[in-house]
């Protein structure tokens, strides 16, 4: 059954309107990518969709809950977390502190949840004391995706989270969101590599702030409008 | 020399709990608070009117009062802060929601100084008032003079600065502060109750700067003007420092507290050897300000700021 | 009664003179200044040393014509500027705010402290009025009214010509965005400064004005923080941004200012020693109001002039 659900969103920034009646749907643990040009609209839809901005037209529905006019702090209570592309860590606290506003909306002992995070990126487990800002950039998108996992969502938005990672590392990291998503947590992946892409069985292709196309990933790719996006000049 | 020095911690961490406080609200609401310097008078003629309510119940052993300054303090702190919540509620938070640039709260606050030395002086009158009696300062080697009471205000001033400490690294709300602090926005779609964090930065910032306007009246008097000439030296450690945490804050505010004092004491001497007549003591904030330019001229970001 | 009311408006005139000044400033070039104050203070002060009679007891007088007095005040509230622009001019919003302030108050403290130069808390008396020695009291009042009148209107075209010119579009462009400002070419410290110091020129311009009504300064008969805090009240009243709005703003505030003198017969005798601070309460809340129910003022940049209703019901 339908888990999320943005029906015809239009949103912006100030009078300038990003989304112009965008929709999509996502079923529970579902891993759906979201690709597009640069400057489509990605990161606006996620924004939108978590609370950041409020839509300026549309509907949202999260698990049968409207959370169209929710702040961020309300759609997290509902299980939703959202992990920006950049500056998506707190720099001067440290990965511990990072982590426990992950669960800022949680009550009481939440060391269990810190533990099933270094199960997931073990290298965190070591450095639980250190800066988050004096780490590298790998590190410091584990510990912002593993700040997005704390409140055991149902569903993460996470905005190109391999973006500006050594090639390694972002094999990585698309492992990791694989494995988060095996957990049964839906992810909607704003995807820039075909690796990425494929980590979904579904795609949508928003371009200018319109859903232009939608369908199952190996189909989308096989489409020239998605061969442009990521194979021609 | 020393006994400069020794002047100067002592200033050094009064406005240390003042510039804490311009730090965290810098910070977190984004704009210079002006009032801070009246809501330290404030806090000081708050705990006035405390000491004066409260039955004698004796003086500490070497310090010139006794327990019932300390329920003062800590009745100014809280009253003082009931303050500014009151008025982040008219006007602040209205202001901010209403989207309004740093500029503006900035004079907003500059509003909120007037009403608060305006009451004060309504209410007490524009005469310096003292917490007792004067007190002897004894002489300790390398010919440093302290007063037994000014034991007490670095002692109080540290013992605040560890509270606010623990408060920031140990508490959930500590820890949302600086998490807010760091990036707003990111706060927000943590879920973090930014509003509470607002608040919590007024009572934190205000009682710690009441508590500072107390310390301030027991070593000198008080004055309705005496937080606004401190202002200048608050502000201009926080600049110094870059607009930062809690260390740079007291870093910040003991550098501009000791060269505010050991420059004072040298120039004068320059100045006597030049048989030049200039009072060098009636110049103090004006020497803080010189110190901000020329480290800005130096370092636009401050000592430990890292720019943006 | 009359005479209360050419007081009225020749202080009124002069008011309005510095708050062109401020908007010049903030309203269209987007300089947070809080120590605006200075500037009238130190135009007071050169105009009275440059005019009034010698005194053993500081530098001065040298019994100079009105108007070098007015050049001189206009001269030194530049040159002060000019040398202050160089540090503080780097500083950006806040931090300029702070700087202007901590100026400010050194300037109050050097005024306050060197009796060499300006006589000290004693402050300089017999400041002379134009034209009050040949024609008598309260001729001269009447003549001075219409110097104030006529300088208003010099510096209110001059700034209404400047913020029209290119030259005002540049300024614009600064309080805008600075970057843009600067990516295309202008130099926008260029022209912060232009603004700063001519800004600066017609406040001592203002303050000298006020010198020679009054006759006597001294640092605490009126502080540059109060005169800061004032002509901030009148342009935010007026409305940032428009030459006229700030001018009704000037009139407005000033009115209240005087008016809140009479108000003062009424209270018990007990209270009239404190009206100053009551006064000063008022002026601190109604800054608060004017920011929280009209931040874009009388004649603010949102509403544009065409809306004077709002005039009427003052």
């Amino acid at each position: 059954m339908s888990l999320l659900t943005a029906n015809d969103l239009s949103a912006g920034y100030g009078e300038v309107d990003v989304l112009h009646g965008v929709s999509l749907e996502m079923n529970e643990g579902e891993l759906v990518a979201t690709i597009g040009p640069n400057g489509a609209g990605k990161t606006t839809l996620l924004r939108t969709i978590s609370g950041v901005i409020p839509p300026d037209r549309g509907s949202i529905t999260l698990n049968e809950n409207d959370i169209t006019a929710l702040d961020p702090e309300d759609t997290i209570r509902l299980g939703m977390s959202f992990v920006p592309q950049d500056n998506n860590i707190f720099p001067s606290l440290t990965v511990r502190e990072n982590l426990e506003m992950g669960a800022y909306t949680l009550k009481g002992d939440f060391n269990d949840r810190i533990e099933e995070i270094c199960e997931i990126f073990p290298q965190l487990r070591e450095r639980m004391g250190q800066k988050a800002g004096t780490m590298s950039g790998g590190q410091q998108q584990m510990v912002a995706v593993g700040r997005g996992m704390l409140i055991r969502p149902k569903i993460l938005l996470l905005d190109e989270p391999t973006a500006g990672l050594q090639p390694s590392l972002v094999k990585m990291m698309l492992s990791k969101v694989e494995e988060i998503n095996d957990l049964g947590v839906a992810v909607l992946l704003v995807a820039q590599t075909v690796d990425a892409v494929r980590l979904a069985k579904r795609a949508y292709l928003l371009s200018a702030g319109e859903m232009v196309l939608s369908g199952e990933t190996g189909e989308m790719l096989e489409t020239d409008r998605v061969k442009d996006l990521y194979f021609g000049g | 020399m020393a006994d400069l020095f020794v002047n100067g911690i002592i200033l050094g961490s009064i406005i240390t709990l003042g510039a804490i406080g311009v730090t965290l609200i810098a910070d977190i609401l984004n704009f210079f608070n002006f009032a801070h310097g009246d809501m330290l008078s404030f806090g000081a003629y708050m705990a006035f009117f405390f000491v004066g309510v409260f039955p004698s119940w004796g003086n500490f052993p070497f310090l010139s009062f006794g327990p019932s300054m300390i329920l003062a303090i800590i009745l100014a702190m809280i009253i003082t802060a009931a303050f500014a919540l009151f008025f982040d509620k008219i006007l602040f938070k209205p202001l901010r929601h209403r989207g309004a640039s740093e500029l503006f709260l900035a004079l907003s606050s500059l509003g909120v100084a007037f009403i608060f030395r305006s009451i004060i002086r309504l209410v007490w009158g524009p005469q310096a008032k003292y917490f007792g009696g004067l007190q002897m300062a004894r002489r300790y080697p390398l010919g440093i003079t302290i007063k037994p009471d000014e034991f007490f205000i670095v002692g109080t001033a540290l013992f605040l600065v560890i509270v606010v400490y623990l408060f920031l690294t140990r508490t959930k709300i500590g820890k949302a502060m600086r998490a807010a602090s760091d990036n707003e926005t990111l706060a927000r779609i943590t879920g973090i109750d930014t509003e509470r964090v607002v608040n919590w930065t007024w009572i934190i910032a205000v009682s710690l700067t009441a508590a500072a306007g107390v310390l301030y009246g027991i070593q000198v008097q008080l004055r309705p003007i005496m937080g606004w000439n401190i202002l200048i030296p608050i502000f201009v450690a926080v600049v110094v420092a870059g607009v930062g945490d809690l260390w740079g804050a007291m870093v910040g505010a003991m550098i501009i507290g000791v060269s505010q004092e050991l420059l004072t004491g040298l120039l004068q001497d320059m100045f006597n050897s030049l048989n030049v007549d200039v009072l060098m003591t009636a110049y103090k904030p004006a020497i803080a300000f010189v110190l901000m330019i020329i480290v800005l001229l130096f370092r636009p970001q401050g000592i430990f700021g890292t720019g943006e | 009664m009359l005479s209360y009311f050419i007081s009225y408006l020749v202080m009124a005139s002069t008011y309005s003179v510095a708050a062109l000044a401020l908007n010049l400033q903030w309203g269209f070039t987007g300089l947070m200044n809080f120590g605006i104050g200075t500037f009238y203070f130190v135009g007071a002060y050169a105009s009275a040393l440059l005019t009034t009679t010698a005194s053993p007891d500081y530098v001065g007088g040298f019994g100079m014509p009105f108007i070098v007095g007015l050049v001189g005040a206009m001269a030194i509230s530049g040159i002060l500027a000019y040398v202050l622009a160089y540090p503080a001019l780097k500083l950006r919003g806040g931090f300029f705010a702070i700087s202007m302030l901590a100026i400010s108050e050194t300037i109050r403290l050097i005024v306050k402290n060197e009796r060499w130069l300006t006589n000290g808390v004693w402050g300089i008396r017999g400041i002379p009025q134009p034209t009050r020695a040949l024609l008598g009291a309260n001729l001269a009042e009447w003549v001075y009214l219409g110097l104030a009148v006529a300088i208003l209107i010099i510096v209110y075209r001059l700034t209404e010509i400047g913020v029209r010119s290119p030259w005002g579009r540049v300024l614009n462009a600064v309080r805008e965005d600075e970057k843009m400002a600067e990516m295309s070419g202008k130099n926008s410290w260029h022209i912060r400064m232009q603004s700063f110091v001519f800004g600066s020129m017609i406040m001592g311009v203002a303050g000298a004005l006020y010198a020679h009504y009054i006759g006597f300064i001294s640092p605490s008969s009126f502080t540059p923080l109060m005169a800061t805090f004032i002509v901030w009240l009148m342009i935010l009243l007026g409305g940032t941004g428009s030459n006229k709005g700030v001018i009704v703003g000037a009139f407005v505030v000033w009115g209240v200012w005087i008016g809140s003198e009479f108000l003062i017969d009424f209270l018990p005798s007990g209270v009239t020693s404190k009206a100053g601070f009551v006064r000063m309460l008022l002026m601190g809340i109604l800054l608060d109001v004017i920011l929280l129910i009209r931040p874009q003022g009388l004649f603010g940049r949102e509403k544009v002039i065409s809306k004077l209703g709002g005039k009427s019901e003052m």
